[in-house]
């Protein structure tokens, strides 16, 4: 057996829960008070760039702290498209911003990716800076208050969602929708990398990259196609990020944003795709119950991550809700004493 | 024949310094198609790095190498491993927590794949899993294949790195030390598949183990302190006066097993073949550095068995089977 890509569920039990969580959160607006819908629209643009970093940590083993740069650059791209005045529909702002968000990676990712393990983390914290003070300190993008956006925001086909035509109660649900719509687009779309051989070579690379160079990989070239991936899918959160929030400022492109997704992964859990999802949305409802609570948010926070991840070291989704499932463990079928009978054992399509 | 056909791989006054040490020196050697070309030396003497300048891990200093007739000296390692180079490593070099089959299969994909069927599953590449299960059973690992890498035995470890390099179906193999960390059982398998690829491929060997070196080369060359010291037929090495002075005479020609494990601080060592229950045993009797009996515990007569580790019998397990295998 080829063995199951490690970052996706390994039993039918995984996937039922992934999926029964991407439909509790289909039908979320209609249980709880609008001020839900837009936090956790906001959770959901959190995980979907943990999720678009996730590529490049989890399945790569590149860590990145410029990660940010191509999320706050996306939404500045938004507000550039469709300064005052007339808003751009999402069919139009979203390519724009993923792609330029992805130009922006494999520039920088193809000079970052010619160096390794701390100086890449350097590298990319250097580039990530860059970034932000072309937004910070020029007026590009309103500077350092940053800037406004153009409304309506979510308007697609001639259509527009213009947020106060509807009921008060519903302002919140385009925005929320669109970025259920995308997260779930994103995570399909990285199940297929995963799967594929492409995935597998990535996989190659986490766990030896020498070795696969010395097998005939170019493994420079793919990890410069996963920086660039990785970064036009951040572009898709920053996008989202403006389209919600209907403002944008330098802190979106600051190192911050870049190691909040680091940690939401380290939350979650490395080891899975689900995991930046679970730690963006268990990180954000942390933060908002630490602030009801309690007037040191920070410090609760603190503890409570420090103890999670010192009791976690897989995260989240690392946890095994069941001990061994039958299919979980890939190194569960014992050596035959006879080659013969290893291929009565083996199922044909491994 | 041409000359490019008849030298698959050549190199032309290959140099490699490390800072001030050079570990490789002017080597010009040529590997021919359906030749296994051994290279043989002391610990130290730069055979790993030559293999590293080879496969293109290192760039030389200075030099070149020539593939097929090209030169490829600045080519890449990846670029070389498409133009037919594969090689193993010394030490076990593998994907340890992918299956052993997703190990090999990845060898094939490496070279074998069309960029663009890059994004299909794996599952569905029958052609490359097959090639990777022949190349697997070939170096004599036929089942298992669910496993993980990590998780096998050292040999077996061993049998995967080579089936690895073997998945490529390169022109040229180069097989860093084999042998090192097999059972004898293994160990004379790999001597019957090393053989059996050498009418295929251009086999470049490096191998610690004079005797098994001296039963399959067709051609040797004797490297010391990066420097070629002889290169021909096995017969003419044996009697090449420089390299019995050097190696084969006496006890200096046991050094050469020895010396592998400085740390243990041996001083000198020598072995020596007596008759035993079932064939053949050597008994080496070692000086140990008085200072350093850390590494070694209850040195003055010991053991050595190079693969293993430090034994405090007398018997060299390693090496009694080795000779068994050849008489
Ligand atoms: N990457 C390296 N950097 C510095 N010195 C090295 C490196 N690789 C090998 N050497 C040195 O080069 C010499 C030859 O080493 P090596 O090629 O491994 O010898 P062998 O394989 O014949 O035992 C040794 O002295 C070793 O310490
Ligand atoms: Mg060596």
């Amino acid at each position: 057996m080829i063995g199951p890509a490690r970052m996706l569920p390994h039993s039918w039990l995984g996937w039922s829960l992934i999926w029964l969580g991407f439909c509790v959160l289909a039908v979320l607006p209609y249980l709880v008070t609008p001020f839900y819908v837009g936090l956790v629209t906001t959770a959901m643009i959190a995980a979907m760039l943990a999720m678009s970093l996730q590529l490049l940590v989890g399945a790569t083993g590149l860590v990145s702290l410029g990660h940010g740069a191509f999320y706050g650059l996306a939404a500045y791209v938004v507000y550039l498209v469709s300064p005052e005045g007339a808003a751009k529909p999402i069919w139009m702002t979203l390519p724009l911003a993923m792609a330029a968000a992805g130009l922006a990676a494999f520039i920088i990712g193809a000079i970052s990716l010619r160096t390794k393990g701390f100086f890449f983390l350097m590298v990319t914290l250097a580039f990530g800076q860059l970034v932000y003070f072309v937004f910070h300190d020029t007026k590009l993008g309103g500077g350092t208050d940053g800037a406004y956006l153009a409304k309506p925001l979510i308007s697609a086909f001639g259509y527009a969602f213009e947020p106060t035509s509807l009921p008060r109660s519903m302002r919140a649900w385009p925005a929320y929708y669109v970025a259920l719509v995308q997260l779930v687009a994103m995570f399909a779309l990285l199940a297929f990398f995963l799967r594929s051989m492409f995935g597998r070579v990535l996989e190659g690379i986490r766990v030896n990259e020498s070795r696969m160079l010395a097998l005939g990989f170019n493994t420079y070239a793919y990890k410069l196609a996963a920086f660039t991936i990785a970064g036009g899918l951040a572009g898709a959160a920053g996008h989202m990020w403006a389209m919600q929030s209907g403002f944008v400022n330098p802190e979106l492109v600051g190192w911050h944003r870049s190691a909040e997704a680091l940690l939401h992964i380290l939350i979650g859990g490395i080891g899975t795709l689900a995991g930046p999802i679970v730690g963006a949305f268990a990180f954000i409802f942390l933060n908002e119950v630490a602030q009801q609570i309690t007037e040191r948010k920070l410090l609760v926070e603190g503890a409570v991550i420090l103890a999670a991840v010192l009791m976690m070291r897989n995260g989240i989704t690392g946890i095994r809700w069941l001990p061994n499932l039958p299919d979980t463990d890939p190194d569960a079928s014992h050596e035959p004493r006879e080659g013969v009978m290893q291929h009565s054992r083996e199922p044909a399509n491994d | 024949m041409t000359d490019a056909e008849a030298h698959l791989l050549r190199t032309i006054a290959l140099s490699k310094s490390f800072g001030g040490l050079t570990a490789v020196r002017d080597v010009s050697l040529s590997l021919a198609r359906g030749e296994l070309h051994a290279v043989i030396g002391p610990n130290g003497a730069g055979k790993s790095t030559l293999v590293n300048l080879l496969s293109g891990a290192l760039p030389p200093t200075s030099g070149r190498i020539l593939l097929d007739g090209q030169d490829v000296t600045g080519l890449p390692q990846h670029a070389r491993a498409h133009r037919g180079l594969a090689r193993s490593f010394q030490r076990t070099n593998i994907l340890a927590s992918l299956t052993v089959l997703e190990n090999v299969r990845l060898a094939v994909q490496a070279v074998a794949l069309a960029p663009r069927r890059l994004l299909a599953r794996p599952e569905g590449e029958t052609t490359l899993i097959e090639r990777a299960k022949a190349a697997l059973a070939r170096a004599g690992l036929p089942y298992g294949h669910s496993r993980i890498a990590g998780t096998l035995a050292h040999g077996q470890q061993r049998q995967l790195e080579i089936a690895m390099a073997l998945a490529a179906a390169p022109k040229v193999l180069l097989l860093d030390e084999p042998l090192a960390g097999m059972g004898p059982e293994e160990g004379e398998r790999i001597a019957q598949l090393l053989k059996s690829l050498a009418t295929e491929h251009a086999v470049l060997l490096i191998e610690h183990d004079m005797d098994f070196v001296f039963s399959v080369a067709d051609r040797l060359t004797v490297l010391v302190e990066g420097a070629v010291l002889a290169s021909g037929p096995p017969e003419n090495v044996r009697t090449n006066s420089a390299v019995q002075a050097a190696y084969l005479g006496g006890h200096a020609a046991h050094l050469l097993r020895v010396e592998p494990y400085p740390a243990w601080g041996i001083a000198e060592a020598s072995t020596r073949r007596e008759r035993g229950a079932d064939g053949p045993e050597w008994h080496g009797e070692v000086d140990v550095d008085p200072h350093d009996h850390g590494a070694c515990p209850g040195a003055g007569r010991v053991g050595l068995d190079r693969r293993r580790g430090c034994h405090r019998s007398g018997h060299v397990p390693d090496r009694a089977s080795r000779h068994r295998l050849r008489s």
